[in-house]
Order: C-alpha cells, then sequence, then structure tokens
C-alpha cells in the first residue's frame, strides 16, 4: 500500500534563485529509517524512470538540480527496505521542492510516508527576486485567454507596463532562452508570437531584482516555461464560443485548440498545439449606444463593423535524451495575427478602413548538458540557438472575406505591400497609382458629406521586419550545498528592415512627408556572472552583468560606435523572527527601441508632427532599483508580502525639437523618471476547497513624457535676453500612473461527490470556479483648451475615474463515453461595468460640450453648403421641413451637420470592454 | 418579382450591400410626388438625358451632383416609378482630379452588361473639346474594370463622329446610338464663357467584335438629332435641328420620309410600336454675326411646351401634355417612352442640346404616368 506524499501548503517547496535558467527546479529531501528515525546512506533516489539518479549521502540527504519544471514521479529503493513510488512530484520553476522519505525496512509494515516540511519558501531568504508565480493549474482555473491575461493578474501591472515603467521596457524568457521584440515593443508589443496556455508548465513575472541572466529590460521580465511531452499521449481538444448568444452578447468569438503530447519511440518526446482564435468584435467596447434614433447603432451598438481579428498559432516541441547527461530540446512555434481595424472616419464604409498582419516565428534549440549523478561540484550546462522574426504590415485592404466566424482562412493582403517590402523611398514619392482619393461620404445616416470617409483608404502604408539569431550559454556551477555560480552570455545579430508612407494617394511635399525606410543589421551581446550564498538564515547575492549594444552598418553617412554598459546587481536577506526580509538594489540596462534609430513618418492625432529624425546614435536607458521586501507566513498558513521599491529610470528616448517645427523633432536619450511604490499581497493556496490571493499597490509614477512620440520641450529662451535656458528636470505624472490598485482573485472547487443531489446526479459535483475582482484608480490626462494646442492646468493633471470590474470562470467536469471532458463558462466584466479609460482632453468627460458640435458642424456646413436633392440616397423626410424635395439652407442643413458631428465624436474607445462570455466545451484524453 | 429583372435587381442588391447596416443607412424611398406629372429628381444642378434601362425596370440619366468639384457628370439609376437612386457612378478615382468627367450615354442590358460613353476634359480650361471620349464595355457590378471599344472622334464609315449620344442595346453584340459631330463657339466675341453647338450627323449601328467595335451610319439619317427605333425595331424615327419634319427610314437604312410636320422645334422622340411620342418647344437657333468669330446662338420663345403624340400609321399629331407657355416655364426634352409600361420620362428645364454647363435654372425629371396606351 502506498501513500501519497501531502503536499500541504506547500511547505515542500522552497525557493532559491534559478538553478540553471528558469525553466528548471531541484529536488531536495531525506531518507531516513521509518523504525527508528535514523537517516540512511546509500538510497538510490530515480526520478522519472531513471532520467535522474542520486543517491543519499551519509546524513541521508539527496539533491537533484536541473529538473524540468512539472509533475514528476519519484522511486525510492534500497535493498532492505520496501521500495516506495510515488507520482505528483510538482516541481516549479526555480525552486527545490522538498520530498522526505521514510522507508519501512521489508520486515516492518509500511508506515505512512510523509513529507516533512523543514524551509517554507515563502521564507527562503535566498530568494531575492520579486517575483510572482502563474502555474499551469491557475492557467485553467482562472478566466484568462492568453499569458498576457494572466500577467494583468498580478500586483503592479497596467497593460504592458510594469511597475510604471514604459510600455516594451520588458523581456520574455521562453525556457531559458530571451524572447524580445526589439525594433518596436514600446509601441507594438513585447513579441508576435502568442504563447497558448495550453503549451505553458508555468510563468512568473518578475518585477525586480532579476537576476543578472536577464537582459534588455529594466521593468520586468516575463518567465515562462513550457511543457516536455508526457510518457503517455494525452491531449485536449477544445472549442469556446459566444455565438449562441442574441443581440449584444455575440462578439463573434470562436477559439480552437488542439493539444497533445507524448512519446515518440522510447525516448523521444513530443508536444503539438494547434490555437485558433477568431473574433469579429476585436476591440470591443461597452460605450454607451447612441441616442440618436437616425443612428443605426442607436438599436444595434455591436458588433463595430470592420473590427475583427483571427490568430493562428502553432508549435511543436520534442525532448530528445541523448544520453543520462545530454538532453536536447527542439521548440518551434509560429503565429500569425490578421486584423480588420475600426476606424471611426470610415465607419459607414468599412471597408475602406485598414488591416494589419502581424508574423511571429520561433525556432530554438537547447542542448542541456546535466551533471554526473555523485557529482560533488555539479556543473550545468545549456547551449542554446535560436532563431525569431516578426513580419508587420499595416494599410490599405479588400473587403473581408470571411469563412467561418471571424476567420478568412486566407492571407490578409496589403495594398501594395510589395512596394514597401522594396523599400523604395523614390518613386514612392509620387502618389502611388493604387491608392485612390478618399472623399467625404454621404453614406451616413445624415447624408451630409461631413467627417465620414468614403471612396478609398486613408493612404498609409506601414511595413517592418526585425528577425534575430541568437546564441545563449548559461552555466551553473554548485560550489556547496549552500553556494551556487552562474555565469554565461549571449550574442544575438538582427536584422531590421523599416519602410512607412502615410498618405500614398499624394505626392510627398508641404505637409505630406517623405516615405522613411531603413535596412541595418544591429548586435547584442551580453555576459554575466552571479553568486549566490547562504549562510544559516542569511543569503547573499551578487552579480554584474555586461550588455553591449552595436547598431550596425551606416546611418545617415554617420560612423556608428559600439556602446556597453555595466549592471550591478546586490541583495541581501535574512530571516527574523519568522519573517524573511530583502533588500536589492540593481542597476538594469536595455538598449533602446531600434525603431528609434531611424526617421519615422506617422499620421498624427495629437498635434505633435508627422515626423521624427532618428537617431543611431541613441544609448542605452537604465534605471536604478532600491527595494525593501518582508514576506511572512501567517499562522493560518497564508503567506503575506510587503514590497516597497523606488526606481529611478534614465536615458529614456524622448522627441527633442530641433527649432519650432515640430517635424524637425529628433529622438534622443532625454527623459528621466522616478517611480515609488508599495505592494501587499496576501495569497492562500488552494486547499480544502478554496483559495484566495489579494494585492494592493500604491504607485507614484512620474517622468517628463510618457514616450518616445512625445515632444520633450524643457528648454526655454529668454525673451529678455534671448539665452537659453535648460529648465530643471521637472517630472509628471506618466500616462499609466496608476497610483492605487486592488486585485482579489478567489478559487474554489466542489469535490466530485459534493453538492446537493438532483435526480441520482450531483449537478455541482466536482465543479471548480474562481472570479478575479478589480479595483483601479484613474489614469491621468492633460487638460486641453478646445483647438487641443494650448495645455489648461498641468500635465497629466487630472484623473480619469476609477475602475472596477469582476471576471469568473466556472468549470464542470464531465464524462462522454471512455473520454473526460469539461464544459466551462467565462465571464469576463460580469457586472458589465463601463469603464472610462480615455477622455475627451478638451472637456475633461467622455463628450465633446455643444460648443465644439457647434463649431464641427459649423465648418463641415460651410465647406460643403449643397443641397441634398430626394433622390439621392442621403436624403430622408424629416430633414426637407418645407417638404420641397430638396434639403438645403442652414435651417435645414446645419441641423443634420450637428448631428453627424454628434455621431463622429461618440465615445466609443473611450470605455472599455463589455461582458464577454464565452461557453467551452473540451475533452481530454 | 414582376418588374424587376436581371440588372435592375441586381443593383438593388448592390446598393443594399450586405449584412454591415451601415452601408445603407437610409431605407431606399418611394416617389415623392404621384399623379399624372410626377417629378423625379429635385437636383439643383443638371438632371439629364434619361434611358430606360433595357428591360424597364429602371431609369439611367445624367446628373451633376451639387458643390461638386470637379463638376464630373455622373450617370445614376432610378427605379422605374421613382424614388430614391438605387446606384450611380461617378468617376471620382484619384487619377481625375484634374479632369471633368462625364457619362454622356449609357445603356444597361437586362443581365448587368453595362454600355458608356465617357467623355474626360481638363478642368478648368475654357474652350477646349474633351481630350479623351471612350466607348466602354463593362458590367455595373464593377464598372471600372472595362474594354475600351471605341475611341472618338472617328467614322462611321465616312461619316465623321465627335460624339456619341442616346446609345441602346439592340442585342448580344450590338447596340445603336446617334453619332454627332459638335464644335466650341465663343458666346460672344469678347465672352469668357464658351458654348459646344452639337450638329447631328447619323444614326449609326454599332458591333462589338473582338477588336472592339465599329460604327456603320444608317443611310438616310444624315444630319440626326435625335432618334427611336419604332415598329418593334423596323424603322428609325428620327428629328433635326432647325427642322419641324418628324422622318422616318426603314430600320436598315434607305431613303426617309416625312411622318408629320409640327409647328414648333422638336427636341427629341421615343417611339413604342406605331406611336411616337415629341417634345416640341418654341426654340429658335440662329446665326448672327456679332463679332469674328461668327456665333450661333438660340434663344427660347413663347408658345406652349409640350409632349405630342405621333401616330406613324396616320401622321396625326396630338397634344398630350402641355406644360406651358409662358416664358417662365421650362423647355421640356429627350422624351423616352418605357418599354413596359407606356410612361413616359422626359427632361424639364434646363437648357437643350447634349453638353450643357451652365445651372441657371437647373433641369430635372418629369414621369408621365400612362401615356402611351
Amino acid at each position: 500500500m502506498t501513500h501519497s506524499i501531502r503536499l500541504g501548503l506547500a511547505l515542500v517547496a522552497f525557493a532559491v534563485l534559478p538553478l540553471t535558467a528558469q525553466s528548471t527546479g531541484g529536488l531536495i529531501g531525506r531518507v531516513v529509517d521509518a523504525t527508528n528515525e535514523h537517516s540512511v546512506r546509500g538510497v538510490q533516489i530515480r526520478l522519472d524512470a531513471g532520467r535522474y539518479i542520486t543517491t543519499t549521502d551519509s546524513a541521508g540527504d539527496y539533491r537533484i538540480r536541473g529538473i524540468p519544471v512539472g509533475v514528476h514521479r519519484l522511486d525510492v529503493t534500497l535493498p532492505g527496505y520496501r521500495p516506495e513510488r510515488r507520482d505528483g512530484i510538482e516541481v516549479r520553476s526555480g525552486e527545490f521542492t522538498r520530498a522526505d522519505v521514510r522507508l519501512a525496512p521489508l520486515a516492518v509494515h509500511l508506515a505512512d510516508l510523509r513529507a516533512v516540511g523543514v524551509q517554507d519558501p515563502v521564507l527562503d531568504p535566498l530568494a531575492t527576486a520579486t517575483e510572482q508565480r502563474i502555474t499551469a493549474d491557475q492557467l485553467r482555473r482562472l478566466p484568462v485567454t492568453n499569458l498576457q491575461d494572466a500577467i494583468a493578474m498580478q500586483a503592479g501591472v497596467v497593460g504592458e507596463s510594469f511597475r510604471g515603467g514604459r510600455p516594451g521596457e520588458q523581456a520574455f524568457v521562453l525556457d531559458g532562452f530571451g524572447i524580445k521584440n526589439q525594433l518596436d515593443a514600446s509601441t507594438n508589443g513585447s513579441a508576435a508570437i502568442q504563447i497558448p496556455p495550453d503549451l505553458i508548465t508555468g510563468a512568473s513575472l518578475i518585477t525586480n531584482g532579476f537576476s543578472a541572466r536577464y537582459g534588455q529590460a529594466i521593468s520586468g521580465v516575463v518567465d515562462v516555461t513550457t511543457r516536455d511531452g508526457g510518457d503517455t499521449w494525452r491531449g485536449r481538444a477544445a472549442y469556446e464560443t459566444d455565438r449562441p448568444l442574441s443581440g449584444g452578447g455575440d462578439h463573434g468569438i470562436d477559439r480552437v485548440v488542439l493539444q497533445a503530447d507524448g512519446p515518440i519511440g522510447d525516448k523521444i518526446r513530443a508536444v503539438g498545439i494547434l490555437d485558433l482564435n477568431g473574433q469579429l468584435d476585436g476591440d470591443p467596447s461597452s460605450a454607451p449606444p447612441p441616442t440618436d434614433p437616425m443612428d443605426p447603432r442607436s438599436t444595434a451598438p455591436y458588433p463595430l463593423p470592420h473590427n475583427s481579428t483571427e490568430t493562428y498559432t502553432a508549435g511543436a516541441k520534442f525532448t530528445v535524451p541523448f544520453s543520462t547527461r545530454v538532453v536536447g530540446r527542439l521548440f518551434g512555434l509560429a503565429t500569425t495575427q490578421q486584423a480588420y481595424l475600426f476606424d471611426p472616419a470610415y465607419k459607414y464604409d468599412a471597408n475602406f478602413a485598414p488591416g494589419s498582419r502581424t508574423d511571429g516565428k520561433l525556432f530554438t534549440g537547447h542542448l542541456q548538458l546535466l551533471p554526473p549523478s555523485e557529482s560533488r561540484r555539479p556543473l550545468f550546462g545549456d547551449l542554446r540557438v535560436g532563431y525569431s522574426d516578426k513580419a508587420f504590415v499595416r494599410g490599405t485592404v479588400a473587403a473581408p472575406d470571411y469563412a467561418f466566424g471571424a476567420f478568412t482562412g486566407k492571407q490578409l493582403h496589403i495594398l501594395d505591400e510589395d512596394i514597401a517590402k522594396r523599400q523604395d523611398t523614390i518613386s514612392t514619392r509620387a502618389a502611388l497609382p493604387d491608392f485612390g482619393t478618399p472623399q467625404l461620404s454621404s453614406n451616413s445616416p445624415w447624408g451630409v458629406p461631413a467627417f465620414f470617409m468614403t471612396g478609398a483608404a486613408s493612404g498609409e502604408l506601414a511595413w517592418n521586419e526585425f528577425s534575430e539569431l541568437r546564441t545563449q550559454l548559461d552555466a551553473t556551477l554548485g560550489l556547496g550545498p549552500h553556494v551556487d555560480l552562474y555565469f554565461g552570455g549571449m550574442y544575438a545579430a538582427q536584422r531590421v528592415k523599416t519602410f512607412e508612407r502615410i498618405l500614398a494617394y499624394l505626392p510627398v511635399g508641404g505637409t505630406i512627408p517623405p516615405p522613411t525606410a531603413s535596412n541595418f543589421s544591429p548586435t547584442l551581446s551580453g555576459a554575466y556572472v552571479e553568486a549566490q550564498a547562504r549562510a544559516g538564515d542569511l543569503g547573499f547575492t551578487a552579480g554584474l552583468r555586461y550588455d553591449g549594444f552595436s547598431p550596425g552598418a551606416v546611418l545617415a553617412n554617420t560612423t556608428l560606435h559600439a556602446r556597453s554598459t555595466l549592471s550591478p546587481r546586490v541583495a541581501v536577506s535574512t530571516v527574523v523572527s519568522g519573517a524573511t526580509f530583502v533588500a536589492s538594489i540593481g542597476k538594469f540596462s536595455q538598449p533602446p527601441d531600434l525603431q528609434y534609430l531611424v526617421d519615422a513618418a506617422f499620421d498624427d492625432t495629437t498635434r505633435t508632427g508627422r515626423f521624427r529624425q532618428g537617431n543611431p546614435n541613441l544609448g542605452f536607458e537604465s534605471s536604478m532599483q532600491y527595494e525593501l521586501s518582508a514576506r511572512i507566513r501567517l499562522p493560518s498558513g497564508a503567506s503575506l508580502k510587503i514590497n516597497i521599491y523606488d526606481k529611478r529610470l534614465d536615458g529614456l528616448v524622448a522627441s527633442v525639437p530641433i527649432n519650432v517645427n515640430p517635424d524637425s523633432s529628433v529622438f534622443t536619450n532625454a527623459d528621466i523618471g522616478t517611480i515609488t511604490g508599495a505592494e501587499v499581497i496576501v495569497e492562500r493556496e488552494l486547499h480544502d476547497g478554496w483559495g484566495a490571493r489579494v494585492s494592493g499597490v500604491v504607485q507614484r509614477a512620474e517622468a517628463t513624457v510618457s514616450n518616445a512620440f512625445t515632444i520633450y520641450d524643457q528648454t526655454h529662451i529668454d525673451p529678455n535676453t534671448h539665452d537659453t535656458i535648460p529648465a530643471s528636470r521637472f517630472q509628471f505624472p506618466l500616462d499609466y500612473d496608476r497610483r492605487l490598485a486592488l486585485i482579489a482573485v478567489v478559487t474554489g472547487e466542489i469535490s466530485a461527490h459534493g453538492g446537493p443531489q438532483v435526480a441520482g446526479i450531483r449537478p455541482f459535483g466536482g465543479l471548480q470556479m474562481s472570479a478575479v475582482g478589480r479595483y483601479a484608480s484613474g489614469l491621468p490626462y492633460t487638460l486641453t483648451n478646445a483647438a487641443g494646442d494650448s495645455l489648461v492646468g498641468p500635465v497629466n493633471g487630472s484623473r480619469l475615474p476609477g475602475q472596477y470590474s469582476i471576471d469568473a470562470l466556472f468549470r464542470r467536469p464531465i464524462r462522454i463515453g471512455k473520454l473526460n471532458g469539461g464544459l466551462y463558462l467565462d465571464i469576463r466584466n460580469l457586472l458589465n461595468t463601463r469603464n472610462q479609460i480615455s477622455v475627451r482632453r478638451e472637456t475633461g468627460t467622455p463628450f465633446p460640450d455643444s460648443m465644439t458640435l457647434t463649431r464641427l458642424a459649423t465648418q463641415a456646413y460651410q465647406a460643403n453648403p449643397n443641397p441634398i436633392p430626394y433622390e439621392s440616397p442621403g436624403y430622408h423626410r424629416s430633414a426637407d421641413l418645407n417638404g420641397d424635395g430638396v434639403i438645403s439652407g442652414p435651417g435645414e442643413l446645419l441641423p443634420l451637420y450637428m448631428r453627424a458631428a454628434a455621431d463622429f465624436t461618440w465615445p466609443l474607445f473611450i470605455y472599455g470592454p463589455p461582458r464577454l462570455v464565452r461557453f467551452g466545451i473540451e475533452l481530454l484524453f | 418579382m414582376s418588374g424587376w429583372t436581371g440588372s435592375v435587381a441586381m443593383l438593388l442588391l448592390l446598393a443594399c450591400g450586405h449584412s454591415d447596416a451601415f452601408l445603407t443607412p437610409n431605407p431606399p424611398l418611394g416617389p415623392l410626388t404621384s399623379g399624372a406629372d410626377e417629378q423625379l429628381t429635385f437636383n439643383t444642378e443638371q438632371d439629364y438625358w434619361p434611358a430606360w434601362t433595357e428591360d424597364g425596370a429602371g431609369i439611367l440619366y445624367a446628373f451633376v451632383r451639387p458643390g461638386a468639384v470637379p463638376q464630373h457628370r455622373c450617370v445614376g439609376l432610378l427605379p422605374a416609378g421613382g424614388g430614391s437612386r438605387i446606384w450611380q457612378l461617378c468617376d471620382d478615382r484619384a487619377t481625375q482630379r484634374d479632369s471633368t468627367n462625364g457619362f454622356i450615354a449609357y445603356a444597361l442590358g437586362a443581365d448587368g452588361r453595362l454600355l458608356y460613353v465617357e467623355a474626360v476634359a481638363q478642368s478648368g480650361v475654357q474652350g477646349t473639346a474633351p481630350a479623351e471620349t471612350t466607348l466602354w464595355l463593362t458590367d455595373s457590378a464593377a464598372p471600372f474594370h472595362r474594354r475600351a471599344l471605341l475611341t472618338i472622334p472617328g467614322f462611321a464609315g465616312t461619316t465623321p463622329v465627335s460624339w456619341l449620344a442616346d446609345i441602346a442595346w439592340t442585342g448580344p453584340n450590338t447596340f445603336i446610338a446617334l453619332a454627332q459631330d459638335f464644335t466650341v463657339f465663343g458666346h460672344c466675341k469678347n465672352c469668357i464663357i464658351d458654348d459646344s453647338l452639337f450638329f447631328g450627323e447619323a444614326v449609326v449601328r454599332g458591333t462589338i467584335g473582338a477588336a472592339g467595335a465599329t460604327l456603320e451610319a444608317v443611310t438616310g439619317t444624315t444630319g440626326a438629332t435625335s432618334y427611336s427605333l419604332a415598329e418593334n425595331g423596323a424603322s428609325i424615327v428620327f428629328t433635326r435641328r432647325d427642322d419641324l419634319n418628324l422622318y422616318k427610314v426603314a430600320s436598315g437604312g434607305g431613303a426617309e420620309s416625312v411622318v408629320a410636320t409640327l409647328s414648333q422645334q422638336l427636341l427629341g422622340v421615343s417611339c413604342e410600336e406605331s406611336t411616337c411620342v415629341v417634345a416640341d418647344d418654341p426654340v429658335t437657333l440662329s446665326a448672327a454675326t456679332l463679332g469674328d468669330p461668327p456665333v450661333i446662338f438660340g434663344s427660347i420663345g413663347l408658345g406652349p411646351r409640350e409632349l405630342s403624340s405621333v401616330s406613324l400609321s396616320s401622321g396625326t399629331v396630338q397634344s398630350m401634355i402641355v406644360l406651358g407657355s409662358s416664358a417662365a416655364i421650362p423647355i421640356v426634352a429627350t422624351p423616352r417612352i418605357s418599354p413596359v409600361t407606356g410612361d413616359v420620362v422626359a427632361q424639364v428645364g434646363g437648357g437643350f442640346g447634349h453638353l450643357q454647363t451652365f445651372s441657371v435654372s437647373g433641369s430635372d425629371l418629369h414621369l408621365y404616368q400612362h401615356l402611351v396606351p
């Protein structure tokens, strides 16, 4: 008879900084004789049918490192003793799981096999990073569609901003391999590939104190571990949708997930996944329906036209153990995301609105060297080589041809994308013949040619491609039971190609900027060394990282030099009175987005010009981070974490005008920032049917500008002396400065035999439930005058109202024939809260004031005062006040222009998404 | 779906768009007025040159959009009984921003095939003829995916042709049209405004082949300024400028004969079997030497502006619709009899001829219901 090891409140696991890279953990324990509690030496410890083998030392202790994250099988044998086997040993990324064993001599009846927790992971002094973990179980239990949804539940996260940093200041680590969209992460997201949750065994968000192993990040690291194939074939097929809902409940969601993993032959393990996600209302808004009865959205506000997204992700992974010490892994992941983008100007001629396509690929090879099982100074080595590619294009598209839901099943083609890929900036100075001229449309309910466009698209054509070949070597040397040394390096050869043209139906000249293009090959390099030591309850971590960056090629007839930086990191921790205190200081650096090295042309909506000069001499952006943390295990078994931090950002990219023309601005490392905050996290892991996690963050994030395209204009000319006066470096709240954020996550489950019984079945038996509640204080904004070119009050001196929402997921296991499965109901924004996420800056409200509407309408009428005859499609009787068959004159036309102005300025994207409900069915095999 | 076939039904589908409600936010309207004289259009600019579709389910016509720059001449399609325009074609392509484009003749087949003549003139330059005039064959669903059949000026045999008007399908690959010649005259010696004046050349028959279209003048129709097929296609009835006679010739050509003589200038004829409707108005053309070069100008006098019926068998002329006789009453021109119902659509108001550039009074289309039994 065997008994399960009670893992309890994760007392068996405690954290140290990652052993090899962040894709593995470890296992330690002590074997004692069950009859007398004496340590037993020489016991064979085998994991996963002998993939990892070691023996206990004279103290009965054993230690295994470099175990892939996931669930494993432990076998404990010694002649003369009854062998023991345990399934379900969970190893977590960067942690040692403890599994003590009491062996019963053959002559003695087996006693319980139970774990003896020695070290609480919450209290481990070697856990100096500020880390929040997401397990595969949580990804399954919580209402999340992708990893980004799960990351958004962590303390300190506002969209892609981590702890007040700009978007794009984070890096991804996938199975120990660094990934970053170095081209334009700050504007277009960190990575083009999407990692399906079904492929993930664990993830963590590290917002401070991250190891010297990590570069290319100053705000955080998202570390993801994917699963290896199992010893038997298993998989999951799922389909979820909201199509059965009527009216506004149907946003055209369809998702299919197919995942399988298992053995190929005796040794190879494989994983494959296909994740298809379509949504007709790809960017839904909870904006109130229009009140004008003539507006078609007044009765049917959803979905918005030309607003769909379709994402195709496919991945595969092969694990090949070449020997007991050498393991190889091959991984490939590809994502294509196509979107038809809603443009309010093309609301009534939606087929002229733009579209975009992003293609991402990642292929990695990993060779892992494991030390001999009896090694006293084990050396782990990881050699990784990977190629990633991201291609993005946006511009004019043909009308969508949907095959099923939001899926077209075809590649979205952008008009003249071949011209963009040729990067021809000479011939494209002329008006491109394929581009028509957009005109004012009379297809709106108002019939007047105002605000809404038709006839042709807006003339934008943007394309870029970023590819990288990276080699990464990491090593871990165990110098004893309490000292580990980490070292390694990386080198990446990158390639950047860009092309941008706006208003392509017009020739360059006047206010029409020239096309921009770039083609260069930057390189990145990095090296690090870090040591971690523990002496009793004291832990020390010290690391040093070198980063190098070279733009590559010749840009703007400038001789470019490589630049480099050193980033030291130190942390000290100790356990005092049952609490662990950690103090850390670290410098973190990242190269700037490569998009800032080259010229940029863009459609200006912020009145800051349409052109920026690239600067190939940009240097590193950096931050100094100081943090004090306290972690306490509460008597109830829950954990309490308190983090207080201060970040000083420097060298952030901003736009600095060279003269008074905003189009003369150039990117430079001009901005600074200061972020201070405190986090409190209370967590009760799931046991006895429920678990909870409550986090609260108070934070203040300030800088001079919120993104690189914002004009940094701190220099003034004295009107009297005409001297140039650099102003003091005054900082303002950033656009993503959220002062207060509260998140509560509650999970629960009913046992298979729990709940009421109805007609012989228990409808709630096995039901899993989770709910996520959020409250966040409002983000800042700047009030302007009606024209939008003068500030009214301080920069970001006003605040949006706070936001709150509740998400929920219910999952009920089912059985269909011989297959297990489940039905689930996923509800986002359960209360259908209308959260205001933006504002009109001239009013501070979602709506324009009557003066603005009148001004817009009058200007439009004066530009087109022409009558509308009866036979015109734009005519309607209610506007023909004198019934003469013609809508003419200001008395009849101006009201129509007013209604058109109200329609055009309706606050669609000032509000967040509405309630989204999806039903799912899954089969597990 | 009686009365609605092929082309118009297809265009209705096009007009209705697809599931996106925003493409046609306003439901199409029926006729505004009713009665014997129903006004179909209310444009403050010119609406003119009406033509029934081959199946009689709709009315094509040319119009100028108020305030449009440049002032392209568009072609639109109205339902047979009037109401909202259900289809239109304007050449607003980016390459045409520096020119004025006009659809001067058009024919829509029951299967959606569209024949049209587009004239392109440089914008803002007075006194010049269109730089390009082309006869195109296309489909109404994609009117700019087209095939050029013929460019003019050209010849129909030995007959010079610089303008085509009143085109109509006569078979799958054949058509009939009015060939004209035009010149540009100064409105007066020192005027900056020029007039275009048309001289009828002949009725021409066209054949579409692999290499394009060829024209052949119908003998006996020299000088025709308007025409109509009659007697189930067996004959052609036509008018001439400054000629009060209504003529007839066999459809294959030959010697003309006078059907009837009216008392006023004939500004258009349309026939259905043996009954014709003519627009006759008190319009005179005269030549005067007010300077060098000489100019030709016309005037509208007092007298009934009317639609009259003419019997081809007896030559009897009968006044059917009289708009009025005073100077304030607009003229009526280009009547067209529906091939299905006997309704007559005509252009009321504005100037006359086939190239109007002024919009002082505007012209609209009117429908006279059941005028022809």
